[in-house]
Protein backbone atom coordinates (compact mmCIF):
# COMPACT_ATOMS: atom_id res chain seq x y z
CA UNK A 1 0.00 0.00 0.00
CA UNK A 2 0.98 3.28 -0.47
CA UNK A 3 -0.28 6.86 -0.54
CA UNK A 4 0.94 10.15 -0.32
CA UNK A 5 -0.33 14.09 -0.86
CA UNK A 6 1.34 16.27 -3.78
CA UNK A 7 4.43 16.10 -5.82
CA UNK A 8 6.85 15.50 -2.26
CA UNK A 9 5.26 12.60 -0.77
CA UNK A 10 5.09 9.04 -0.99
CA UNK A 11 6.07 5.52 0.31
CA UNK A 12 7.15 2.10 -1.24
CA UNK A 13 3.98 -0.23 -0.95
CA UNK A 14 3.85 -3.42 0.23
CA UNK A 15 2.59 -6.82 -0.74
CA UNK A 16 2.79 -9.47 1.92
CA UNK A 17 5.65 -7.85 3.81
CA UNK A 18 7.93 -6.97 1.25
CA UNK A 19 8.43 -3.75 -0.11
CA UNK A 20 8.09 -2.20 -3.93
CA UNK A 21 10.05 0.27 -5.17
CA UNK A 22 8.46 3.46 -6.14
CA UNK A 23 10.57 4.96 -8.61
CA UNK A 24 9.23 8.16 -9.24
CA UNK A 25 6.27 10.13 -8.29
CA UNK A 26 5.23 13.10 -10.57
CA UNK A 27 2.06 15.96 -10.24
CA UNK A 28 1.10 17.59 -13.19
CA UNK A 29 1.84 21.69 -12.70
CA UNK A 30 -1.50 22.62 -11.92
CA UNK A 31 -1.66 25.19 -14.37
CA UNK A 32 -2.02 22.56 -16.91
CA UNK A 33 -5.43 21.90 -16.07
CA UNK A 34 -6.58 18.98 -14.08
CA UNK A 35 -4.95 17.32 -11.48
CA UNK A 36 -2.26 14.20 -12.40
CA UNK A 37 -0.65 11.85 -10.77
CA UNK A 38 1.55 9.42 -12.20
CA UNK A 39 3.28 6.83 -10.43
CA UNK A 40 6.11 4.50 -11.32
CA UNK A 41 6.51 1.33 -9.48
CA UNK A 42 9.23 -1.09 -9.83
CA UNK A 43 8.57 -4.90 -10.71
CA UNK A 44 9.35 -6.34 -8.02
CA UNK A 45 7.14 -8.84 -6.54
CA UNK A 46 4.27 -6.67 -7.99
CA UNK A 47 1.85 -8.81 -9.80
CA UNK A 48 -1.54 -7.61 -11.92
CA UNK A 49 -3.69 -9.70 -9.35
CA UNK A 50 -1.53 -7.90 -6.27
CA UNK A 51 -2.77 -4.44 -7.71
CA UNK A 52 -6.36 -4.31 -7.06
CA UNK A 53 -7.31 -0.68 -6.01
CA UNK A 54 -6.67 2.74 -6.26
CA UNK A 55 -8.48 4.89 -4.00
CA UNK A 56 -8.38 8.92 -4.63
CA UNK A 57 -9.90 12.09 -2.18
CA UNK A 58 -9.81 14.45 -4.50
CA UNK A 59 -10.09 17.81 -2.69
CA UNK A 60 -13.55 19.58 -2.27
CA UNK A 61 -15.33 16.48 -1.99
CA UNK A 62 -16.10 14.58 1.10
CA UNK A 63 -16.34 11.70 0.54
CA UNK A 64 -14.08 8.82 -0.54
CA UNK A 65 -14.05 7.20 -3.69
CA UNK A 66 -12.94 4.44 -5.45
CA UNK A 67 -12.73 4.13 -9.46
CA UNK A 68 -14.39 0.99 -10.16
CA UNK A 69 -13.72 -0.89 -14.00
CA UNK A 70 -16.85 0.00 -15.46
CA UNK A 71 -16.59 3.93 -15.11
CA UNK A 72 -18.41 4.06 -11.85
CA UNK A 73 -17.46 4.77 -8.36
CA UNK A 74 -17.89 1.54 -6.54
CA UNK A 75 -16.30 0.27 -3.59
CA UNK A 76 -13.48 -1.27 -5.14
CA UNK A 77 -11.92 -1.49 -8.23
CA UNK A 78 -10.49 -4.79 -9.66
CA UNK A 79 -7.42 -4.63 -12.16
CA UNK A 80 -6.96 -7.63 -14.48
CA UNK A 81 -4.17 -8.69 -17.09
CA UNK A 82 -5.52 -7.65 -19.98
CA UNK A 83 -2.37 -6.19 -21.66
CA UNK A 84 -4.52 -3.53 -23.29
CA UNK A 85 -4.69 0.11 -22.28
CA UNK A 86 -7.43 0.53 -19.90
CA UNK A 87 -9.29 3.97 -19.20
CA UNK A 88 -11.35 4.31 -16.46
CA UNK A 89 -13.76 7.40 -15.95
CA UNK A 90 -13.72 9.27 -12.62
CA UNK A 91 -16.68 11.34 -11.62
CA UNK A 92 -16.29 14.32 -13.38
CA UNK A 93 -15.19 13.60 -16.86
CA UNK A 94 -11.50 12.31 -15.66
CA UNK A 95 -9.99 8.81 -16.26
CA UNK A 96 -7.52 6.66 -15.13
CA UNK A 97 -5.17 4.95 -17.73
CA UNK A 98 -3.05 2.04 -17.68
CA UNK A 99 -1.25 2.32 -21.23
CA UNK A 100 -0.47 -0.47 -23.60
CA UNK A 101 1.76 -3.03 -22.20
CA UNK A 102 1.72 -1.89 -18.96
CA UNK A 103 1.68 -5.53 -17.19
CA UNK A 104 3.66 -6.99 -19.57
CA UNK A 105 6.70 -4.24 -18.97
CA UNK A 106 9.24 -4.20 -16.43
CA UNK A 107 7.39 -0.73 -15.44
CA UNK A 108 4.18 -0.27 -13.01
CA UNK A 109 3.02 2.88 -14.07
CA UNK A 110 -0.73 4.34 -13.05
CA UNK A 111 -1.93 7.87 -14.21
CA UNK A 112 -4.98 9.03 -12.60
CA UNK A 113 -6.13 12.52 -12.14
CA UNK A 114 -9.69 14.22 -11.22
CA UNK A 115 -10.94 16.58 -13.73
CA UNK A 116 -12.97 17.64 -11.43
CA UNK A 117 -10.57 19.21 -9.05
CA UNK A 118 -9.57 23.28 -9.50
CA UNK A 119 -5.94 23.75 -10.56
CA UNK A 120 -4.79 24.41 -7.38
CA UNK A 121 -6.45 21.45 -5.69
CA UNK A 122 -4.75 18.61 -3.96
CA UNK A 123 -5.59 15.26 -4.48
CA UNK A 124 -4.92 12.24 -2.48
CA UNK A 125 -4.29 8.76 -3.32
CA UNK A 126 -4.59 5.24 -1.87
CA UNK A 127 -3.08 2.49 -3.67
CA UNK A 128 -4.32 -0.80 -2.52
CA UNK A 129 -1.89 -3.59 -2.80
CA UNK A 130 -2.50 -6.49 -1.33
CA UNK A 131 -5.28 -8.64 0.24
CA UNK A 132 -6.85 -10.47 -3.31
CA UNK A 133 -5.33 -11.93 -5.91
CA UNK A 134 -7.97 -12.00 -8.89
CA UNK A 135 -5.87 -14.72 -10.82
CA UNK A 136 -5.08 -17.08 -7.52
CA UNK A 137 -8.37 -16.90 -5.36
CA UNK A 138 -6.74 -17.75 -2.03
CA UNK A 139 -6.30 -14.69 -0.16
CA UNK A 140 -2.59 -12.95 0.68
CA UNK A 141 -1.37 -13.70 4.49
CA UNK A 142 -0.71 -10.38 5.61
CA UNK A 143 0.20 -9.49 8.94
CA UNK A 144 -2.82 -8.47 10.82
CA UNK A 145 -1.32 -7.71 14.09
CA UNK A 146 -2.68 -4.53 15.40
CA UNK A 147 -0.14 -2.63 17.49
CA UNK A 148 -1.58 -0.41 19.86
CA UNK A 149 -2.09 3.23 19.05
CA UNK A 150 0.14 5.62 21.29
CA UNK A 151 -0.65 9.16 22.70
CA UNK A 152 -4.38 9.15 21.96
CA UNK A 153 -6.56 12.08 22.86
CA UNK A 154 -9.58 14.11 22.11
CA UNK A 155 -10.38 17.24 21.38
CA UNK A 156 -12.72 20.23 22.96
CA UNK A 157 -16.09 19.21 21.04
CA UNK A 158 -17.43 22.50 19.16
CA UNK A 159 -20.24 22.80 17.57
CA UNK A 160 -19.92 23.38 13.53
CA UNK A 161 -23.35 25.79 12.55
CA UNK A 162 -22.52 24.96 8.50
CA UNK A 163 -22.67 21.63 9.57
CA UNK A 164 -25.10 21.43 12.50
CA UNK A 165 -23.13 18.93 14.26
CA UNK A 166 -20.71 18.77 17.08
CA UNK A 167 -17.32 17.94 16.09
CA UNK A 168 -14.29 16.93 18.04
CA UNK A 169 -11.02 15.04 17.21
CA UNK A 170 -9.27 11.93 17.88
CA UNK A 171 -5.83 11.85 17.45
CA UNK A 172 -2.86 9.30 18.34
CA UNK A 173 0.10 7.64 16.86
CA UNK A 174 0.70 5.05 14.93
CA UNK A 175 3.94 2.61 15.99
CA UNK A 176 3.86 0.04 12.89
CA UNK A 177 3.01 0.23 9.54
CA UNK A 178 0.44 -2.43 9.64
CA UNK A 179 1.52 -4.13 6.04
CA UNK A 180 -1.59 -4.51 3.55
CA UNK A 181 -4.16 -3.39 5.63
CA UNK A 182 -5.86 -0.24 7.11
CA UNK A 183 -7.17 0.93 10.58
CA UNK A 184 -10.69 1.45 11.44
CA UNK A 185 -11.59 3.24 14.33
CA UNK A 186 -15.51 3.18 15.42
CA UNK A 187 -17.06 3.33 18.91
CA UNK A 188 -20.56 3.29 20.30
CA UNK A 189 -22.18 5.91 18.40
CA UNK A 190 -19.76 6.77 15.36
CA UNK A 191 -17.90 4.36 12.60
CA UNK A 192 -14.84 5.40 10.80
CA UNK A 193 -12.64 3.57 8.84
CA UNK A 194 -9.84 3.96 6.58
CA UNK A 195 -6.65 5.46 8.25
CA UNK A 196 -3.33 4.84 6.24
CA UNK A 197 -1.21 2.87 8.62
CA UNK A 198 2.04 4.60 8.42
CA UNK A 199 4.96 4.57 11.35
CA UNK A 200 4.56 7.33 13.96
CA UNK A 201 2.69 9.33 12.22
CA UNK A 202 0.45 11.59 14.08
CA UNK A 203 -3.56 10.48 13.21
CA UNK A 204 -6.70 12.25 12.96
CA UNK A 205 -10.00 11.37 12.95
CA UNK A 206 -12.73 13.63 12.93
CA UNK A 207 -15.61 12.62 14.23
CA UNK A 208 -19.40 14.44 14.09
CA UNK A 209 -22.47 13.74 16.30
CA UNK A 210 -25.70 15.79 15.80
CA UNK A 211 -25.76 16.12 19.82
CA UNK A 212 -23.38 17.52 22.24
CA UNK A 213 -21.12 14.55 22.43
CA UNK A 214 -21.03 12.68 25.67
CA UNK A 215 -17.97 12.95 28.17
CA UNK A 216 -16.85 9.59 27.88
CA UNK A 217 -15.91 7.42 24.69
CA UNK A 218 -15.07 4.06 24.08
CA UNK A 219 -12.81 3.46 20.89
CA UNK A 220 -11.60 0.12 19.42
CA UNK A 221 -9.44 -0.37 16.71
CA UNK A 222 -9.40 -2.53 13.65
CA UNK A 223 -6.96 -4.14 11.32
CA UNK A 224 -8.22 -5.42 7.99
CA UNK A 225 -7.57 -6.07 4.87
CA UNK A 226 -9.56 -5.82 1.20
CA UNK A 227 -10.52 -8.46 0.66
CA UNK A 228 -13.84 -10.31 -1.09
CA UNK A 229 -14.66 -11.05 2.98
CA UNK A 230 -12.99 -8.20 4.56
CA UNK A 231 -11.76 -9.96 6.75
CA UNK A 232 -11.24 -8.10 10.41
CA UNK A 233 -8.58 -8.53 12.75
CA UNK A 234 -9.97 -9.08 16.29
CA UNK A 235 -10.29 -5.85 17.89
CA UNK A 236 -8.14 -3.64 20.01
CA UNK A 237 -8.63 -3.15 23.84
CA UNK A 238 -11.26 -0.67 24.58
CA UNK A 239 -9.95 2.91 24.89
CA UNK A 240 -11.64 4.81 27.07
CA UNK A 241 -10.80 8.67 26.36
CA UNK A 242 -12.62 11.55 28.25
CA UNK A 243 -13.61 14.65 25.93
CA UNK A 244 -12.30 17.90 26.89
CA UNK A 245 -14.42 21.02 28.46
CA UNK A 246 -18.28 19.97 27.43
CA UNK A 247 -20.36 23.00 26.36
CA UNK A 248 -22.54 23.87 29.34
CA UNK A 249 -25.36 22.43 30.44
CA UNK A 250 -28.29 25.04 30.92
CA UNK A 251 -31.11 22.84 32.28
CA UNK A 252 -30.61 19.48 33.13
CA UNK A 253 -33.55 17.78 33.93
CA UNK A 254 -34.42 14.38 34.98
CA UNK A 255 -37.85 13.56 35.02
CA UNK A 256 -39.87 13.16 38.28
CA UNK A 257 -41.54 9.64 36.77
CA UNK A 258 -43.32 7.80 39.28
CA UNK A 259 -46.68 6.11 39.48
CA UNK A 260 -48.25 4.57 42.69
CA UNK A 261 -50.72 1.72 41.88
CA UNK A 262 -53.66 0.84 44.31
CA UNK A 263 -53.88 2.18 48.28
CA UNK A 264 -55.93 0.09 50.32
CA UNK A 265 -59.37 -1.21 50.11
CA UNK A 266 -60.37 -1.19 53.90
CA UNK A 267 -62.65 -4.04 54.87
CA UNK A 268 -64.69 -3.79 58.28
CA UNK A 269 -65.80 -6.84 59.95
CA UNK A 270 -68.30 -6.59 62.38
CA UNK A 271 -67.43 -8.45 65.31
CA UNK A 272 -70.44 -8.14 67.47
CA UNK A 273 -72.75 -5.85 65.87
CA UNK A 274 -76.37 -5.16 67.42
CA UNK A 275 -79.12 -2.12 65.85
CA UNK A 276 -80.68 0.06 67.76
CA UNK A 277 -83.39 1.35 65.39
CA UNK A 278 -84.98 4.74 66.37
CA UNK A 279 -87.12 5.89 64.24
CA UNK A 280 -86.60 9.91 63.23
CA UNK A 281 -89.07 11.54 61.06
CA UNK A 282 -87.01 13.05 57.96
CA UNK A 283 -83.98 10.69 59.15
CA UNK A 284 -82.87 8.44 56.45
CA UNK A 285 -80.19 6.24 57.66
CA UNK A 286 -80.24 4.23 61.33
CA UNK A 287 -77.24 3.88 63.49
CA UNK A 288 -75.93 -0.04 64.05
CA UNK A 289 -73.41 0.12 67.26
CA UNK A 290 -70.61 -2.19 67.07
CA UNK A 291 -70.10 -3.37 70.80
CA UNK A 292 -66.74 -5.00 70.32
CA UNK A 293 -64.77 -4.31 67.17
CA UNK A 294 -61.28 -5.67 66.80
CA UNK A 295 -59.24 -3.09 69.67
CA UNK A 296 -62.81 -3.99 72.22
CA UNK A 297 -63.70 -0.75 71.50
CA UNK A 298 -67.72 0.40 70.68
CA UNK A 299 -68.11 1.95 67.00
CA UNK A 300 -71.23 3.27 65.35
CA UNK A 301 -72.02 3.26 61.54
CA UNK A 302 -74.67 4.36 60.15
CA UNK A 303 -77.00 2.33 57.56
CA UNK A 304 -79.10 3.08 55.14
CA UNK A 305 -82.83 2.18 55.96
CA UNK A 306 -84.06 0.56 52.93
CA UNK A 307 -87.50 2.64 52.72
CA UNK A 308 -87.33 5.14 55.29
CA UNK A 309 -90.76 6.52 54.27
CA UNK A 310 -92.59 3.57 54.42
CA UNK A 311 -96.00 4.14 56.57
CA UNK A 312 -96.63 2.04 59.07
CA UNK A 313 -100.12 1.82 61.13
CA UNK A 314 -98.07 2.39 64.47
CA UNK A 315 -97.31 6.15 64.57
CA UNK B 1 -54.14 -5.37 54.36
CA UNK B 2 -52.45 -2.62 51.26
CA UNK B 3 -52.76 -4.50 48.00
CA UNK B 4 -49.30 -5.75 46.69
CA UNK B 5 -48.08 -5.66 43.24
CA UNK B 6 -45.22 -7.79 43.11
CA UNK B 7 -41.71 -6.68 41.01
CA UNK B 8 -42.46 -8.78 37.95
CA UNK B 9 -45.64 -7.44 37.88
CA UNK B 10 -44.59 -4.08 37.52
CA UNK B 11 -42.46 -4.48 35.49
CA UNK B 12 -45.08 -5.84 33.12
CA UNK B 13 -47.11 -2.38 33.65
CA UNK B 14 -43.79 -0.40 32.70
CA UNK B 15 -43.83 -2.43 29.64
CA UNK B 16 -47.56 -1.53 28.80
CA UNK B 17 -47.46 1.86 29.94
CA UNK B 18 -44.28 2.47 27.40
CA UNK B 19 -45.08 0.44 24.51
CA UNK B 20 -45.80 2.84 21.71
CA UNK B 21 -43.55 5.51 19.87
CA UNK B 22 -43.83 8.77 22.41
CA UNK B 23 -42.30 12.10 21.70
CA UNK B 24 -40.67 14.21 24.08
CA UNK B 25 -41.16 18.24 23.30
CA UNK B 26 -40.69 21.52 25.18
CA UNK B 27 -43.18 23.66 25.91
CA UNK B 28 -43.05 27.42 25.32
CA UNK B 29 -46.29 28.68 27.25
CA UNK B 30 -46.25 29.47 30.70
CA UNK B 31 -48.08 26.68 32.07
CA UNK B 32 -48.30 24.69 35.16
CA UNK B 33 -49.38 20.81 34.13
CA UNK B 34 -52.88 19.91 35.32
CA UNK B 35 -54.90 17.11 35.52
CA UNK B 36 -57.45 18.02 32.86
CA UNK B 37 -54.29 19.13 30.42
CA UNK B 38 -54.51 18.10 26.74
CA UNK B 39 -51.76 18.24 24.14
CA UNK B 40 -53.32 21.98 23.30
CA UNK B 41 -52.24 22.93 26.63
CA UNK B 42 -49.13 23.27 25.24
CA UNK B 43 -47.29 24.99 23.00
CA UNK B 44 -44.44 23.36 21.11
CA UNK B 45 -41.24 25.20 21.05
CA UNK B 46 -40.33 26.03 17.34
CA UNK B 47 -37.06 27.56 16.06
CA UNK B 48 -33.53 27.90 17.37
CA UNK B 49 -32.76 24.68 16.23
CA UNK B 50 -35.14 23.02 18.15
CA UNK B 51 -36.00 19.02 17.17
CA UNK B 52 -38.53 16.94 19.12
CA UNK B 53 -37.13 13.88 20.62
CA UNK B 54 -38.44 10.29 19.49
CA UNK B 55 -38.48 7.97 22.76
CA UNK B 56 -38.56 4.32 20.56
CA UNK B 57 -39.75 1.45 23.07
CA UNK B 58 -36.49 0.11 22.31
CA UNK B 59 -34.67 2.27 24.17
CA UNK B 60 -36.25 2.21 27.48
CA UNK B 61 -34.08 -0.24 30.18
CA UNK B 62 -36.83 -1.07 32.12
CA UNK B 63 -35.20 -2.81 35.27
CA UNK B 64 -37.51 -5.58 37.75
CA UNK B 65 -37.43 -3.86 41.17
CA UNK B 66 -39.18 -2.48 44.00
CA UNK B 67 -39.59 0.27 42.13
CA UNK B 68 -39.43 -1.18 39.06
CA UNK B 69 -37.65 1.45 37.06
CA UNK B 70 -37.53 2.48 32.89
CA UNK B 71 -34.69 4.46 32.27
CA UNK B 72 -33.91 6.27 28.93
CA UNK B 73 -30.64 7.89 27.46
CA UNK B 74 -30.89 11.07 28.50
CA UNK B 75 -31.81 13.67 25.14
CA UNK B 76 -30.47 16.84 24.07
CA UNK B 77 -31.60 19.95 22.94
CA UNK B 78 -29.09 22.08 21.59
CA UNK B 79 -30.38 25.22 20.45
CA UNK B 80 -28.60 27.42 17.78
CA UNK B 81 -30.25 30.66 18.56
CA UNK B 82 -32.83 32.57 19.96
CA UNK B 83 -36.50 30.35 19.73
CA UNK B 84 -39.75 31.24 17.97
CA UNK B 85 -42.04 34.07 20.30
CA UNK B 86 -41.97 33.58 22.89
CA UNK B 87 -38.72 32.41 23.20
CA UNK B 88 -39.01 30.73 26.06
CA UNK B 89 -38.80 27.45 27.64
CA UNK B 90 -40.99 26.27 31.31
CA UNK B 91 -40.66 22.74 30.66
CA UNK B 92 -41.71 19.59 28.80
CA UNK B 93 -44.54 16.71 27.89
CA UNK B 94 -44.93 13.97 26.05
CA UNK B 95 -47.15 12.66 23.62
CA UNK B 96 -47.97 9.63 21.53
CA UNK B 97 -48.00 8.56 18.15
CA UNK B 98 -51.89 10.06 17.70
CA UNK B 99 -50.98 13.38 19.67
CA UNK B 100 -52.41 12.16 22.76
CA UNK B 101 -51.20 13.86 25.78
CA UNK B 102 -49.22 11.41 27.96
CA UNK B 103 -47.20 13.50 30.78
CA UNK B 104 -46.05 17.00 31.21
CA UNK B 105 -43.64 18.18 33.63
CA UNK B 106 -42.12 21.89 34.46
CA UNK B 107 -38.65 22.23 34.98
CA UNK B 108 -37.78 24.05 38.38
CA UNK B 109 -38.72 27.37 39.05
CA UNK B 110 -35.48 28.26 39.12
CA UNK B 111 -34.87 27.60 35.51
CA UNK B 112 -38.07 28.89 33.99
CA UNK B 113 -38.72 30.91 32.08
CA UNK B 114 -35.58 29.92 30.09
CA UNK B 115 -34.36 31.65 27.09
CA UNK B 116 -31.98 29.57 24.87
CA UNK B 117 -29.39 31.27 22.47
CA UNK B 118 -26.90 30.00 20.40
CA UNK B 119 -25.11 27.01 22.53
CA UNK B 120 -27.64 26.45 25.15
CA UNK B 121 -28.38 23.07 26.17
CA UNK B 122 -31.08 21.51 27.67
CA UNK B 123 -30.82 17.91 28.94
CA UNK B 124 -33.90 15.87 29.85
CA UNK B 125 -33.17 12.60 31.24
CA UNK B 126 -36.90 9.88 30.76
CA UNK B 127 -37.42 8.32 33.64
CA UNK B 128 -40.60 6.22 34.39
CA UNK B 129 -40.88 4.31 37.37
CA UNK B 130 -43.70 2.04 39.58
CA UNK B 131 -43.46 2.81 43.10
CA UNK B 132 -45.07 3.19 46.46
CA UNK B 133 -46.43 -0.38 47.16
Amino acid sequence: MTNGQGSRYGIPPQVANDAIDILSLYWTNRDLGPEIATIFFGASGLTPGQFVSIQLFPSGKARQEFIGPDGNISDTINIVNSGDDKTYDIAGGGSFTLPEGFWASQIRSVLAYDAGASPNATCWFVIQTGGFDPHNPGEFTVDATLDPPTDPALTEPVYDPELDQWVFDLSWTNQEPELGTLIEVQNSQIYQEGSVPIPDELYHERFTNEDPPDLEWIFRFYHYVYSPTRRISPPSDDLILTLGPTPPIDINHVMSGGLSIGGSATIFLLTDPSGIYKLVPGKTHDTIINRANEAGDAEEFDVKIPEPFAETGYL
Amino acid sequence: MTLLVPSVSKKVYLEGILNEVLTLKLYSNNKIPAVGDTAASYTEVTGGGYISKSLGFEGWTITEASPSVATYAFQNFSFTGVTDAPSTIYGYFVVNASGVLRWAERFEESSVPFEPIAGSLIRVTPRFDLGGL
